[in-house]
């Protein structure tokens, strides 16, 4: 049965009581945004928190300022469809509007938040499952077991990172603010992530992740491909994300970022370093593409066999890159792979 | 000239679609009975393993648990197609699905916690999860007692002389078709609630299909008589051929009702559905088909191997289904067909929607196209040269009446392209044709097809229809009161149908088959016609004129050519009641159609009509990702008569949605016995979003057996889909894909692999 076990909820209206009450709530504590993917994995048991510290009476923490000139500054809790039609991101972070808007259904979209999607829990086909099911087939190291069940004999998790804002936010330089009841910081987002599909994030779980910056637009163009099984609530089995600054038709500054290839957004720095000083000609596409697909190194445990979505991977530079270059045939915003 | 209909052929709204849309429809989920109970059932851990010992000693103890039952506690009886299982498993577990242990408690959560709470303790047998691996000498027994895996289901037949045939064929294809696992997906979990009272009856809230037949099979696995047996039918929320068998819940509900003498409710959640809800069956279909040089089919020879799973269920029967296409969709003079049907510990399949019926038409329509190709010809063309035509006699001795098959394949054809965009640059544009051949006036498989109705009108002039058929969401209550507003002559808001409790309604087969409309809106009509003669009766005595003189039209009754003369029909019927000698007006009928058990051969006309089709899909593939686009699907049904057109629609719509996600998405993933695929997550459903654009066009050829002339349609939707899309992607990219579903990695590969 998928019910929801028993937690305190608490609703702080700022950020200062939101950080005391995480601190205060100690190892069972957890925030929730918009509930969206950290409910169902509470239903499967896949967290277990006896107090949720709720964002969503927070005001603080939403809405969007600032300009493409002087930079964007998003508050965590703003919804994906704030981000997804807002008309200054669509026009200068059209890669982030982009992406919020793919993330799962209109409706999860109304209530999933930009922090929580940054923020989402790693997946894995044995992992995302009902308990029962997780029984049936004997726990994995992520939740309840001690080994991997798709790496038999791995040491780490390998659970993939499948949020389709992150590696775009990452493409274009953001920062990210937490704040704690000990203080704040602010880092790249790169920073934020850590290689392990269960230790996925490099912040503490009494940090609250406040707002998420982006640099000035100027001069950059960017765009962001997901591939999934269906048009829509899927997760993504890969995202690209590139983000260019072009000088005179000519690549001055490059960052592509895939998604859903391993347990955090994987930069491509060897693909994006070879577009440095090039125009984007299909043979440059080609070969940067290629060089692209290098880092993704998928497991089988998303909905794709791993050398499908390699494949893909090459495709999906390819097209994003010829899209930027205002070339034809350069596909859609995301392949509906039924 | 077509008859004038005042009701018939119009569209009318579902009766059941308001109340669904807004929410308010009561399933038999939201049904709660005053102490009623919760039932939860344990299931296997290995699918093939020995049950050493059960202690439910912490169970019982947990307060709030009623009673735990065991196979070893309780007197049960084996039920089943081939009465091959208990509901509560002794000795053994066979497959996951495995019913070891039954709580009743307080509420679901209590059950569900005590189900933790018992511990079994198990001794893993070696298993087999391969038909043809069961067969192997030395294989595991899935049930020790019988000598082998092969069940003693087999189907075999022949006609005329099939190598011969094939020896002096022009071309000959030959092929393997593979299908796989999926699921009915129904949005409905499955559920029951069972309430046995102190007089040691019981009543059954179900979700069956088959309301009678569960009656006599229930009361069976339970050792009492079928009259101590009730069914009442709520509101279903999907079934596609789920509720055509007993299955575990229903015995269990009961068996727990009777421990503790309170209603008890079992209900699935989602993944035990996809785990334990019986779908559509695997199978391998080895087929060779043969034809001349100048296009006409000549034999057709094929071999089914059906990984039946644990028990025999209805997945194991659908052979039937599978050579009345073979033999019969197309004429074909030379046909040969067998199959093997062995055990595994896999789960087992149930009836679904078409019924093997879109497994062999894959295969069969595959051929078809790659024989045309072979030959040289136009793949549509092809088909209409050996399209079956009126007057036929299949090699089944299926009597073929009413049929249009050649226009629904004309239809097709002009149609396809139409109003179509322009694939995106890069992608390839392919179109498939597929054509479908079903029975659509019932399906004799038990010695009564029939179906009995009631018609009742009362004081006030409300019709009542107490009909044997099960309303399951195909909208028959809406088809079957058109039936009788028509037949009656009085306004559709008058009638009210009567569909839900065996111990008020008359005997019916159930909802299989494509049966409903035909042979409950047979029954209807008959007894509707009755009914108007004994009014028309009453008429005349109040007018003091020969009834014959007489007519019933709008709610009026009017003497002919004297419209002035005129009545509203209820006050006629007050008329002849409240007077001396006064009558109610009650009539009944029962309808069995003019059709014939096949014998042991398989041969027979085991249908009083049937039905045609012919499907084309538009598809665009991206050979760089393998995604394949369906772009627009055409299809044309022969039904008779369209008795309520936009429901004849929809169920066509459905039946395509559900065609497509076997063709390329949907499929329950079984490894070792275990269901992997256990939530929607996993199991991709195509949703709104991905449905193509959908032409339907009915054609009305008026059957001379069928209600005002319609025949059955309710599967013929899903049946060509998959062949259609599978010739449309051959068409863009040259790939002839043999099993399903045709995913983009598959396609890919295929691509790079040439
Ligand atoms: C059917 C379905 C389909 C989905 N499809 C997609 C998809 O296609 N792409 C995709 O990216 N996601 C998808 N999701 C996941 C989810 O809906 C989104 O990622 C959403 O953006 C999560 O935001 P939220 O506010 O609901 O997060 P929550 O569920 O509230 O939180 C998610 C996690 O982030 C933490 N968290 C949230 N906010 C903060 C904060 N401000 N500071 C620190 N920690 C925080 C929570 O503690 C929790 O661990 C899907 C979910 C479902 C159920
Ligand atoms: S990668 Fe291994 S450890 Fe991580 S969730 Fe999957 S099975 Fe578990």
């Amino acid at each position: 049965m998928m019910r929801l076990p028993p937690f305190l909820y608490v609703s702080p209206r700022t950020v200062a009581e939101a950080a005391k009450a995480v601190a205060e709530a100690g190892p069972g504590g957890m925030l929730v945004a918009g509930g969206t993917d950290l409910y169902p994995n509470m239903k499967r048991r896949q967290f277990e928190p006896t107090t949720l510290v709720g964002l969503a009476a927070v005001r603080e923490l939403r809405g969007v300022r600032g300009s493409a000139r002087e930079g964007v500054t998003l508050g965590a809790t703003t919804i994906l469809s704030a981000v997804a039609t807002h008309p200054d991101l669509l026009r200068h972070y059209p890669a982030l509007a982009t992406a919020a808007g793919l993330v799962s259904s209109p409706q999860l979209r109304n209530m999933g938040t930009l922090g929580g999607n940054v923020c989402v829990d790693t997946r894995c086909n044995y992992y995302n499952q009902p308990y029962p099911w997780r029984k049936a087939v004997g726990f994995c190291m992520k939740k309840d077991g001690d080994i991997c069940l798709v790496a038999p004999g791995s040491r780490r998790c390998w659970a993939v990172s499948s949020s389709d804002t992150a590696p775009v936010l990452w493409s274009l330089g953001a920062r990210v603010r937490l704040v704690s009841a000990s203080g704040e910081r602010t880092i790249p987002i790169d920073a934020l992530f850590r290689d392990d599909g269960i230790e996925y994030l490099a912040k503490r779980p009494d940090e609250i992740l406040t707002e998420i910056v982006l640099p000035p637009a100027e001069g950059w163009a960017s765009t962001y491909l997901k591939l999934r099984r269906r048009g829509s609530f899927d997760f993504p089995e890969l995202g690209v994300a590139v983000a260019l600054r072009l000088e005179d038709a000519t690549v001055a500054q490059a960052r592509i970022v895939l998604g859903a290839v391993a347990s955090q957004p994987r930069p491509a720095t060897k693909a994006a370093r070879a577009l440095v000083g090039q125009r984007l000609t299909p043979d440059v596409i080609a070969h940067v593409a290629d060089l692209a697909a290098g880092p993704a190194r998928p497991l089988d445990n998303t909905d794709f066999t791993h050398p499908y979505r390699k494949k893909m991977t090459r495709v999906f530079v390819a097209r994003a890159l010829g899209r930027l270059a205002g070339l034809e045939r350069a596909g859609r915003d995301e392949e509906e792979l039924a | 000239m077509t008859p004038q209909f005042a009701v018939v052929g119009k569209s009318t709204p579902k009766r059941d679609g308001v109340e669904k849309v807004t929410g308010r429809t009561r399933y038999l989920h939201d049904l709660a009975l005053p102490r009623m109970a919760h039932g939860r059932i344990l299931r296997a851990r290995f699918p093939h393993a020995r049950i050493v010992s059960i202690d439910a000693t912490r169970a019982r103890a947990l307060p709030g648990v009623l009673v735990v039952l065991t196979g070893e506690d309780v007197e049960q009886h084996p039920f089943g197609f081939a009465k091959d299982q208990l509901a509560l498993k002794r000795g053994k577990t066979c497959c996951i699905r495995d019913e070891v242990a039954a709580v009743a408690a307080e509420t679901p959560e209590i059950a569900e916690a005590a189900l933790a709470l018992i511990d079994v303790e198990y001794t893993e047998l070696p298993a087999v999860f391969d038909p043809r691996a069961a067969l192997a000498p030395g294989a595991p027994l899935v049930h020790e007692h019988l000598s082998g895996n092969l069940t003693h289901l087999r189907y075999q037949f022949t006609h005329g002389d099939v190598d011969g045939a094939c020896a002096g064929a022009a071309a000959t294809v030959d092929g393997e078709y593979r299908l796989n696992f999926v699921s009915t997906a129904c949005l409905g979990t499955m559920v029951a609630v069972a309430d046995w009272n102190l007089d040691d009856r019981l009543t059954m809230h179900s979700t069956t299909q088959v309301p009678f037949l569960y009656q006599r099979d229930l009361a069976q696995a339970l050792g009492i008589g079928g009259e101590r047996v009730r069914v009442l039918q709520p509101p279903v929320g999907g079934n596609f051929g789920r509720g055509l068998d007993l299955y575990p819940i229903d015995v269990i509900a009961a068996l727990l009702s009777r421990a503790v003498r309170r209603p008890v409710k079992i209900e699935f959640d989602r993944m035990e559905e996809f785990m334990a809800a019986p779908g559509r069956e695997p199978c391998v279909i080895r087929l060779r088909t043969a034809a001349s040089a100048d296009g006409r089919l000549l034999a057709r020879d094929a071999h089914v191997v059906i990984d039946n799973g644990a028990y025999v269920s209805w997945g194991s029967t659908t052979p039937h289904v599978m050579l009345s296409t073979v033999a019969g969709l197309y004429r074909c003079p030379n046909v040969r067909f067998d199959t093997t049907i062995a055990y595994t510990n896999n789960p087992y399949s149930g009836s679904m929607r078409g019924y093997g019926n879109l497994e062999s038409t894959f295969a069969v329509e595959s051929q078809m196209d790659d024989l045309a190709d072979r030959l040289g010809l136009d793949r549509l063309e092809f088909r209409r040269r050996n399209a079956t035509k009126p007057g036929d006699a299949n090699p089944q001795g299926f009597a073929i009446t009413s049929c249009a098959l050649g226009e629904c394949l004309d239809t097709v054809g002009e149609d396809a392209g139409r109003d179509v965009p322009a694939p995106r640059p890069g992608w390839k544009r392919g179109v498939g044709y597929a054509g479908m051949f079903h029975v659509a006036g019932g399906a004799r498989i038990y010695r009564s097809d029939g179906c009995g109705a009631i018609v009742k009108l009362d004081d006030f002039g409300a019709v009542s229809l107490i009909t044997g058929a099960s309303e399951i969401g195909q909208g028959s209550e809406t088809v079957l009161a058109m039936i009788v507003a028509e037949a009656l002559g009085v306004p559709l808001e008058r009638v009210a149908v009567v569909n839900s409790d065996t111990a008020v309604k008359p005997w019916d087969v159930g909802a299989h088959a494509s049966r409903t409309t035909f042979i409950a809106g047979n029954a209807a009509r008959l007894a509707a016609e009755d009914l108007r003669r004994r009014l028309l009766a009453m008429a005349a005595a109040f007018f003091e004129e020969p009834a014959e003189r007489l007519e019933i039209r709008e709610g009026w009754v009017f003497v002919r050519d004297e419209p002035q003369r005129r009545e509203p029909y209820d006050r006629i019927v007050r008329a002849g009641h409240y007077r001396d000698g006064g009558r109610a007006l009650v009539a009944e009928a029962f309808y069995d159609p003019p059709s014939t058990m096949l014998d042991k051969d398989l041969h027979g006309n085991v249908s009083a009509a049937y039905g045609f089709a012919a499907q084309a899909a538009v598809v665009d593939v991206d050979p760089e990702t393998g995604a394949v686009e369906v772009r627009r699907i055409v299809s044309a049904h022969d039904v008779g008569r369209a008795l309520n057109p936009a429901a004849a629609e929809g169920q066509i719509h459905g039946g395509i949605h559900m065609g497509l996600g076997y063709a390329l998405a949907e499929k329950l993933v079984v490894e070792e016995g275990h269901v992997l695929s256990a939530t929607f997550m996993d199991y991709a459903l195509l949703r709104a979003a991905d449905m193509p654009a959908l032409a339907v066009r009915l054609i009305e050829s008026v059957d001379a057996e069928g209600p005002f002339g319609a025949k059955g349609l309710g599967e013929s939707g899903v049946i060509p889909v998959s062949a259609a899309v599978a010739n449309a992607i051959h068409d863009a990219i040259g790939v002839r894909f043999t099993e399903l579903p045709i995913t983009p990695a598959r396609v890919r590969a295929a691509l790079a692999r040439r």
